[in-house]
């Protein structure tokens, strides 16, 4: 380092009008434009950051000048090495060019992602031009490096393109990157893409060092041994030009075939999938047409439909009764035909006349606040069985049955009351939560819309930036849905087996992931869990636990044993091993 | 001081070594003399020090000259033997040297002995102890 | 590790077709002063510029002081000085300043014998090396090199264009170096009869090939140039070439080769025995 230092001092005490020149000018330059902002047209304001990029024509010839005075033979005695000069000349004019350039950076208002942004651009425009110096040391190669920069945003165009789509994947799949890249990009990035902020620089980075490298080769090889190097040169420069675009090329190749392998795998795997329905759908046609809402008129003119729990208490009977030999219809269904990833919201079967299931819990509500304990019971027995007589049963009816019996339980717990005979309206809720599971016995393979080929341009892209851009992105988009897939299916086939609530809770506690959320001071982790399994998992430890002691409670008979790994405290169960706890609106002892 | 001939074929050293003889037995250097300095006699002759120091080891050995405690070279007392047999040597090598050139001038040697009884009989003798 | 200072082997170097230096083998002993003759374009200034590093040979092996001059290079520069007449120092630098930026470098620089040496060769201490004549810069050059006292000190004729009384100060100060501490010389030099008396080996070369490679005294025994009776043709054995001086045939001889010339003729300066092997007048 000290090395460093006495070349840098060196060469101080020679060129001294250079350094005290970009000194000076970064401070008088500040000074003057920061009085003359207001009164300086839009373009004068630009002109300063255009003349910091071209800097390295005034500095970066460090070592033609040094050459052409004849002292690299002094240099050569000395005990250092001579990549050593090279680095030091090739720091000491990156310095004097940064140090030049920051003043007119400076007349910007300070945001990191600029600052990101033009220092990148500027050391690939000082290392192109210190290897253009380097290759013709008579003074013109400067020039020679700044024209080869405009080849070179040609042929990095589609890496640009392709790395801003990676870039967007990545921060859509992951939250922590997305927080890393909103930290360095901030808000309302002008540019067309905020990633272009994080793309562009790195692509710089790469080759301003693939230019330093190539100019401590040209210096070992031309100057140092005094080998003639057009060959190496001539090299260096294809690849140069070639390697980024054959990097998109084949970085695109990957991924779409990577989409086409993961595509046909999962669509010949049986799998849980929300967005997945059978082609065919076939139910008692009394489904469809009986209507569980009556009209009610508000005053203010308003009609609106309410549920009306006679009408369900009807259809239950209906269900019990007539199911087995009701008519059936059936129907078919679209896939859809863009694959989102907000898979998470049970959707209902809009082709039902039932348009929501809450009608069920609506029902038992009103009869439980009625004290109709039988009437509930028919309730809560319907709710079952109204997805047995669907068939196949496919995924979206089993979540669509945990999220009512969510909400049943919910609804007992809440407007249950303190009846003795409210116990065996529990009762019932608890042997169908007793005997929930999680396995079908119809698994479809997940059908995903067909897929285009390697090269052929997906049917689903959208937004805006260049061709590729576009098609990398869906491609991504696609390869996140198959991870989520194939992720969602380990999460329940995992579930599946677990006997006990104790298993259950454990296997639930090493599917949790932590999420990070928002950046900097606003963060905060939360708690991430695949829902169905949550929910399946709420109902059978939570659901279970608290409706034996509300039972046992009700019929004056001694609490239940509670598990080991729960815990009451404050009028919530607490699982000792998850962390989760039940719902205070469910109020239990 | 003396001169160095490099085309005589005779090492440097020797001739060192016969010069410092020769003023010795010319009386210029007497027994008990400091000789100059290896470095003052390489830069005088424009010579390598080590010839020098090889010159001075040599005439050490044959106990022409010797050191004292403090440094420097010295002229040893000899014995008078061999002082003569010296001499007589160095008598001889410079008659013959005469020779050689007059008989290269083809000046006739009865000749040079008239001139050198004319010499030796007009001038007067030089002590050479 | 050899008693040699410097080892070359079978060096080849060639620019473009044209081959400077073919199989070349030289060795110098540790602690010799080595002069190295020969004329321009002999390949003195290629196999010197070989020696340190400078260039790289096509082929055989270097070793300069038991290291590779090429791939040890920064041990090697600490260990060496090297002063050559077209190397330029800092002109924008006074001495004291230069002083003080080598000083950085090499641990083994003596800033009171750089200041000694700076009075004895009476060189201004505020002015800038740029503004020095010649004889002047070939000193500060020197001092470069002397103040550090390193175990090889490689000078590619470092008088020449200098004038009369700096050139006797250079051979002073060579001599004066010789004798302060053990150290190993390699000058190549065109003033032949100056360097004659300090030189204790001398290597002869023409057209890239060492002639001879001895010490200076066995040298000069071995070749003697001998009157020709009359209008010989019959060519001798171990003759060399023949001359005519003033109106007489001589030739010179090798009579390492023919010993029964050994007592013929009268030997030779060391600049006439130059001359003869190169071909020279």
């Amino acid at each position: 380092m000290s090395d460093f230092l006495m070349i840098w001092r060196l060469e101080g005490k020679q060129n001294r009008w250079l350094w005290l020149g970009a000194f000076a000018l970064m401070l008088g330059g500040q000074g003057t434009l920061f009085l003359l902002r207001e009164s300086l047209p839009e373009v004068l304001q630009w002109f300063p950051v255009i003349l910091a990029f071209l800097s390295p024509l005034f500095f970066a010839s460090g070592i033609p000048l040094m050459i052409a005075k004849k002292q690299l033979p002094l240099f050569l005695t000395l005990p250092v090495g001579s990549r050593k000069i090279y680095w030091n000349y090739y720091s000491g004019s990156l310095l004097l060019c940064l140090i030049f350039a920051s003043t007119l950076f400076l007349t910007q208002a300070f945001i990191l992602r600029n600052l990101i942004l033009g220092t990148s651009l500027l050391l690939l425009v000082h290392a192109a031009m210190f290897w253009g110096g380097l290759l013709r040391r008579d003074g013109s190669g400067s020039v020679v490096g700044l024209l080869i920069l405009f080849p070179l945003y040609l042929a990095c165009y589609p890496l640009i393109q392709f790395l801003t789509a990676l870039l967007a994947a990545l921060s859509s799949w992951s939250p922590e990157i997305e927080s890393v890249l909103c930290l360095l990009t901030g808000e309302n990035a002008p540019l067309p893409t905020s990633e272009y902020y994080i793309t562009v620089p790195l692509i710089a980075l790469a080759s301003a060092s693939a230019f330093a490298l190539a100019g401590a080769s040209l210096w070992n090889q031309e100057v140092i041994r005094g080998r003639k190097g057009m060959k190496r040169t001539v090299w260096f420069t294809v690849l140069l030009l070639t390697t980024p675009f054959l990097a998109a090329v084949l970085g695109y190749v990957a991924v779409s075939w990577a989409d086409c392998l993961l595509h046909d795998y999962w669509s010949r795997q049986p799998g849980f999938w929300s967005d997945e329905k059978p082609f065919r759908i076939t139910y008692p046609e009394f489904y469809r047409t009986t209507s569980m809402r009556k009209q009610e008129h508000v005053p203010g003119g308003v009609k609106r439909y309410v549920v009306d729990p006679e009408k369900v208490l009807l259809f239950c009977r209906r269900l019990q009764n007539e199911t087995d030999t009701a008519k059936r219809v059936m129907t078919t269904c679209d896939l859809p035909f863009l694959l989102d990833y907000y898979g998470y919201i049970p959707r209902s079967l809009s082709y039902f006349a039932i348009s929501d299931y809450n009608c069920f819990p609506m029902a038992l509500k009103a009869f439980l606040e009625q004290k109709r304990w039988d009437d509930a019971k028919e309730i809560l027995k319907c709710s079952e069985l109204l997805f047995v007589y669907i068939h196949p049963q496919y995924f979206e009816l089993l979540f669509t049955k945990l999220y009512l019996l969510r909400c049943e339980l919910k609804v007992i717990c809440i407007y249950a009351g303190d009846e003795p005979e409210a116990a065996s309206v529990m009762q019932v809720l608890l042997k169908q939560l007793e005997k929930l599971s999680l396995s079908l016995s119809y698994l479809p393979d997940v059908r995903l819309p067909s897929n285009a080929g390697i090269f052929e341009i997906p049917k689903d892209i959208s937004g805006d930036g260049g061709l590729l851009r576009r098609c990398a992105d869906a491609r991504f988009r696609h390869i996140f849905v198959y991870w989520k897939i194939a992720r969602c299916n380990r999460e329940i086939r995992g579930a599946v087996p677990c006997g006990t609530p104790e298993e259950l809770s454990r296997y639930v506690k090493g599917i949790i992931r932590f999420v990070t959320v928002g950046y900097g001071k606003k963060a905060w982790i939360r708690k991430e869990l695949n829902p169905y399994v949550y929910t399946y998992y709420y109902l059978k430890v939570f659901g279970v636990t608290g409706l034996r002691r509300r039972i046992a409670f009700l019929e004056k008979s001694p609490p239940p044993e509670l598990p080991e790994h729960l815990k009451i405290e404050k009028d919530r169960i607490t699982d000792k091993i998850t962390g989760y706890s039940s719902s205070t609106s469910e109020g239990w002892q | 001081m003396f001169h160095l001939d490099m085309a005589s074929g005779i090492p440097v050293y020797l001739q060192i070594a016969a010069g410092i003889r020769a003023e010795r037995l010319s009386g210029r250097y007497r027994t008990g003399d400091r000789i100059p300095p290896v470095r003052e006699l390489a830069l005088a002759l424009r010579v390598n020090p080590n010839t020098v120091a090889r010159a001075y080891r040599c005439l050490q050995e044959e106990g022409f000259l010797e050191s004292r405690p403090g440094g420097g070279n010295y002229i040893a007392p000899i014995p008078s033997e061999t002082d003569h047999a010296e001499r007589e040597a160095h008598l001889s090598e410079l008659l013959d040297a005469l020779l050689r050139e007059t008989d290269a001038l083809q000046i006739p040697r009865s000749r040079v002995e008239a001139v050198l009884k004319q010499k030796l009989n007009g001038e007067e003798r030089k002590d050479v102890e | 590790m050899s008693g040699y200072a410097i080892e070359m082997k079978g060096v080849a170097k060639r620019y473009g077709k044209h081959c400077i230096l073919d199989g070349f083998d030289l060795t110098v002993p540790k602690g010799a002063v080595y002069a190295l003759l020969g004329n321009n374009g002999a390949g003195k200034s290629t196999s010197i510029r070989l020696m340190t590093g400078q260039l790289l040979a096509d082929s055989g092996t270097i070793s300069v002081l038991g290291l590779d001059p090429v791939k040890e290079a920064t041990a090697l520069r600490l260990r060496f000085g090297y002063v050559a007449e077209t190397e330029r120092l800092f002109d924008f630098l006074t001495p004291p300043e230069l002083f003080a930026f080598l000083k950085h470098f090499f641990p083994d620089w003596n800033d009171q014998r750089a200041t000694e040496l700076l009075h004895r060769f009476r060189l201004p201490a505020d002015k800038k090396i740029g503004s020095f004549s010649r004889g002047m810069y070939a000193k500060t050059a020197l001092i470069t090199v002397m103040a550090r006292r390193p175990e090889l000190v490689i000078l590619d004729d470092p008088a020449l264009g200098l004038d009369t009384v700096s050139r006797s100060d250079f051979m002073t100060q060579l001599i004066e170096s010789i004798q302060e501490y053990e150290h190993t010389i390699l000058l190549s030099s065109h003033l032949i009869p100056e360097v004659e008396g300090v030189c204790d080996y001398v290597g002869i070369l023409r057209n890239g090939k060492l002639l001879c490679s001895q010490d200076t005294e066995s040298l000069k025994s071995r070749f003697r140039r001998i009157r020709l009776p009359g209008e010989e043709t019959a060519k001798m054995t171990g003759e060399i070439c023949r001359k005519k001086i003033a109106g007489t045939d001589y030739v010179v001889a090798d009579v390492s080769v023919n010993r029964s010339l050994r007592n013929d003729g009268e030997a030779m300066t060391l600049e006439e025995i130059f001359l003869a092997l190169t071909g020279g007048e």
